[in-house]
């Protein structure tokens, strides 16, 4: 047991500061032999970090006894004196200090996911050419270069796979033939840095996060912040020594350009990604969906594997890691964001046996040896209309899994399989507690979507028993709830719904996951989604009485009500009736375990 | 009078309740009623439809008048049968609704044919008052077919949030038969200690009443309700939403009214293709009042001694008999003068 109390380290600035801190963290660690805490607008940032439990800004009081480390003041670039604001340099050297720590010049590190760390590999995979990134703008407009198309035009030519970066495309970039990762989660940007041959842009998060996953950077700034840049070690500054407002606009678009084409022919930078190459014949189950789909393969490739004793590969968006130790599973392919079309197209050219799954209904490409029997004619007109008509599948009165295995010719009399991937949480849980999760996917960042459900804040007052909360950063805190949100890996979350007393959530990922990880109950509320096709055995329903569902009805309907009554289904539902059923689910496991 | 009063259908429900009990006014009233088999000399009888115009078939013989006793449940006629609706409307000589709510529909729809309101009742020698326990439990009380129109679901909800389980209440769910929304409530709340479940048609919904002390309708819509009218009867203080046809005999001295919510649902879940929506009652209303008319249990009897002293003054089957044999007379008398429709 550590005799030190908690160490956290608070940092509110933004994403390039999260970075410079971690050496700190990580010095930390090594000091006290104990994780530090990093306080952060951004903790998904140190996912994987062996060294650091990254929690949210507000969680300071989650350890009563925690130090904390306040760095807001160290941290700031801008200085402001009699009404007048200055640049100020020497950042690193302050943080250093404000920490108490003797100042030395470690290079910041970051992590991806062995499934994060796939999904480059088959990202890269798709380029024969150097890939160079571009942080296209920059938080502050101090920090703007000129001229970012003059760069991007000029890496062009110079043969490269152009990669824009930012929150939004400004629209004179938007024709220019380049890869945009516009507004993407924070996971998803580190991804495809990490792909990058070489990452060019004004000094912002972007190239600190490049530099910390170890590719080489050319940062364009000012010369009295160059020092923050001093512990990249492939790191090629482009500075000017002036600081005016106008400072950037001095420096030539030749010169990054320059700079980056000697860092492409640099052999000390060659990269050799080794994508992970599975042969024609496996059999491949592609699914594009988000967290609680994508799960969902789980059923068909254990059916899969119990019919041809094949195991399979798995094509899909990300969550890759919630298939690790799937026996009867050979890989995963994370493609990311890609299209549809393009991407199964590109697919059924490296598999011969491929399942193209949407929502409810799977069609097998065939190729080569027909292994599978499949009509799919019956099926075609719902398959083909998909995300619209969802709810015509309900017909078959089974879940939607199933629904799927009939499709495909799998067995459907029961969904199989399980998730295997587990992790203990750092933070202690509750010795009995409830799952809460009032979320939607995380490329959703937080959406109200119309299955959502407003009670949350309520329930703490009406049931007696703790509070768990999972989901995303972006998902609104629920009053009187330990907050995990953003705060775990996959395997953890895995942990934390397998052991719950009782998991309450919306029909959607958290649902899918409580059933594989075989949660000892789960309550799902809903609205639009109600239904045999969105219901798994044993979990109990707090079903709306008002209204169809109308899943599928329109294209959006899971954003927009399609009768624009604001999903009143969903507002029906009082938080005393779910404290209720929540209250008779826990009562009954008493009355079991009595009776054992 | 000479009426000949028709049906549908005889499977027991709510339609055979109203049928039965109208046929029993008439003969009271020494009227000379035909009921199932057609009356060998028509032309001296009134011909008086019930139930769901889609299904009726006016006699082709000539008869004395044709009168159509009718109730639409929303704003609009249901999809389902409409043009049999219209046709045997308008083929009548006046339409006669139980409420001015249930007119609404047909006054919207193209039917140029006289709407009167002849208000329902109840039998008076059935739902006399009764004398209760008001010392104990008090009872709550939601009967009818559990269903989505009549709001049921709401009283579920109502009752965890309004009382604790120490509290001294009980909540009565009765439908005559296991509609889905019963099966799915009994599986939900069926294991609450203060809450039953009752699936039973009864001859007589008199015993229930006399279990219970307040009845609570939290409904969306009815052509009438009969069922709170009958509880009043007996001496039950109600609940019952601001809404249709029971703001016609319903009061605040009478109970509490649940205050109507600003949202919405479709009326397609009750009646499947048909446009509209109606209002919902606001559950948090229907729980305050629960719980308040559980703290003025004093008050209660005094309540429910007003409520059937109304009734059984003003509302009785009698009543809407002799109110529906005026009507007919008008009618007959406007016939005199060259209407020709029931020849």
């Amino acid at each position: 047991m550590n005799i030190f109390p908690p160490i956290g380290i608070y940092q509110p600035w933004h994403i390039g500061d999260n970075v410079l801190i971690e050496p700190i963290a990580r010095k930390f660690a090594e000091l006290f032999s104990q994780k530090i805490y990093v306080l952060s607008k951004y903790p998904e940032l140190y996912n994987e970090h062996p060294d650091i439990i990254s929690t949210y800004l507000d969680a300071r009081g989650c350890h009563a006894d925690m130090r904390v480390i306040d760095l807001t003041a160290s941290i700031a670039s801008v200085g402001e004196s009699n009404g007048r604001r200055y640049s100020l340099g020497g950042k690193m050297q302050r943080m250093w200090d404000k920490a108490g720590l003797q100042f030395e010049l470690l290079k910041p590190k970051l992590y991806l996911s062995s499934a994060e760390k796939n999904q480059a590999i088959n990202v890269k995979h798709l380029f024969d050419v150097p890939c160079a990134g571009i942080a296209i703008t920059s938080r502050a407009k101090l920090k703007h270069y000129p001229y970012i198309m003059s760069v991007i035009n000029g890496m062009q030519k110079a043969g490269c796979a152009v990669f824009l970066f930012s929150d939004a495309l400004p629209r004179m970039y938007a024709n220019m033939g380049t890869y945009n990762i516009i507004n993407r989660p924070l996971r998803e940007v580190m991804m495809y840095l990490s792909v990058m041959d070489v990452v060019i842009g004004p000094d912002t998060g972007l190239l600190h996060i490049a530099g910390a996953l170890d590719r080489s950077i050319v940062p364009i700034t000012r010369a009295f912040w160059e020092d923050i840049y001093d512990s990249y070690d492939k790191c090629h500054v482009i500075a000017t020594p002036y600081s005016s407002r106008y400072a950037l606009w001095s420096i030539p678009p030749s010169k990054p350009i320059k700079a980056a084409k000697e860092v492409l022919e640099s052999s000390a930078n060659t990269v050799v990604h080794k994508p992970i190459k599975y042969d024609k014949d496996n059999i491949a189950l592609f699914r594009l969906d988000g967290l609680g789909g994508t799960v969902t393969l789980i059923d068909q490739a254990k059916k899969i594997y119990d019919i041809t004793g094949n195991k399979v590969v798995l094509i899909v968006r990300g969550y890759g890691d919630a298939f690790n130790g799937v026996p009867y599973i050979k890989g995963v392919i994370e493609v990311g964001h890609v299209k549809w079309h393009e991407c199964i197209a590109d697919m059924r050219e490296q598999f011969d046996t491929i399942a193209e799954i949407r929502f409810g209904l799977g069609l097998w490409h065939q190729n080569g040896k027909k292994i599978f029997e499949q009509d799919f004619e019956p099926m075609r007109g719902i398959f083909d209309r998909f995300p619209l008509d969802l709810m015509k599948l309900e017909i078959h009165g089974m879940h939607h899994i199933l629904t799927t295995d009939m499709s495909l010719g799998l067995p459907y009399n029961a969904i199989e399989g399980e998730i295997c991937n587990y992790a203990p949480v750092e933070v202690p849980l509750p010795e009995c507690y409830l799952v809460v999760n009032n979320g939607v996917d995380v490329q959703h960042k937080g959406m109200k979507q119309t299955k959502c459900w407003d009670g949350w804040d309520d329930l703490h007052k009406l049931i007696d028993i703790d509070i768990v909360q999972v989901g995303t950063p972006h998902d609104a805190v629920i009053k009187g709830a330990i907050d995990f949100r953003g705060k775990t890996n996959m395997a953890q979350l895995f942990s934390i719904l397998r052991d719950a007393d009782a998991v309450l959530c919306g029909e959607g990922g958290i649902m899918h996951l409580a059933h594989f990880v075989g949660a000892k109950n789960t309550l799902v509320v809903r609205g639009p989604t109600r239904g045999k096709l969105f219901e798994y055995p044993n979990q109990t329903m707090i079903d709306s009485y008002i209204c169809e569902p109308c899943c599928g009805d329109t294209a959006d309907w899971y954003m927009n009500c399609p009768l624009s009554i604001d999903a009143v289904c969903m507002k029906s539902i009082t938080p005393e009736r779910v404290a209720f059923n929540i209250t008779e689910v826990l009562n009954e496991d008493l009355v079991t375990a009595a009776r054992i | 009078m000479k009426i000949w009063l028709r049906l549908h259908g005889y499977e027991p429900c709510s339609w055979t309740t109203v049928w039965e009990a109208l046929r029993e006014a008439f003969l009271a009233d020494g009227d000379e009623i035909c009921d199932v088999i057609e009356p060998e000399e028509p032309e001296e009888y009134i011909e008086l439809w019930w139930g769901d115009p889609q299904f009726w078939s006016w006699d082709r013989k000539p008869v004395k008048a044709r009168i159509a006793l009718a109730l639409s449940e929303a704003n609009s006629i249901r999809a389902e049968g409409r043009q049999n609706v219209i046709r045997n409307l308008c083929n009548a000589d006046a339409i006669i609704c139980p409420s001015v709510f249930a007119t609404t529909a047909f006054r919207e729809a193209p039917i140029d044919r006289r709407i009167y309101v002849a208000q329902f009742g109840v039998n008076p020698t059935e739902f006399t008052y009764i004398k209760r326990d008001w010392s104990g439990d008090i009872v709550f009380l939601h009967a009818g077919v559990t269903q989505f129109r009549k709001g049921s679901w709401m009283v579920a909800e109502a009752f965890i949030d309004a009382f604790k389980d120490v509290d001294k209440v009980k909540l009565i769910i009765a439908s005559p038969r296991p509609s889905p929304m019963y099966t799915q409530m009994k599986m939900e709340y069926g294991k609450h200690p203060n809450i039953d479940f009752l699936c039973e048609r009864e001859d007589s919904t008199r015993e229930l009443y006399r279990q219970s002390h307040i009845y609570v309708s939290p409904h969306l819509s009815e052509g009438f309700g009969l069922m709170p009218l009958e509880a009043m009867a007996t001496g039950m203080a109600g609940i019952i939403a601001r809404c249709s046809a029971p703001r016609e005999y319903f009061s605040k001295d009478y109970g509490w009214w649940i205050e109507m919510s600003e949202n919405y649902a479709p009326i397609s879940s009750c009646l499947p293709n048909t446009a509209g929506f109606w209002r919902l009652p606001d559950i948090q209303s229907l729980s305050a009042s629960m719980r308040e008319a559980y703290e003025r249990r004093d008050e209660l009897e005094n309540i429910g001694k007003k409520s059937s002293e109304f009734v059984l003054k003003n509302m009785t089957w009698h009543h809407t008999a002799t109110k529906i044999k005026t009507i007919i007379k008008e009618v007959i008398d406007e016939k005199d003068f060259g209407n020709t429709n029931s020849i």
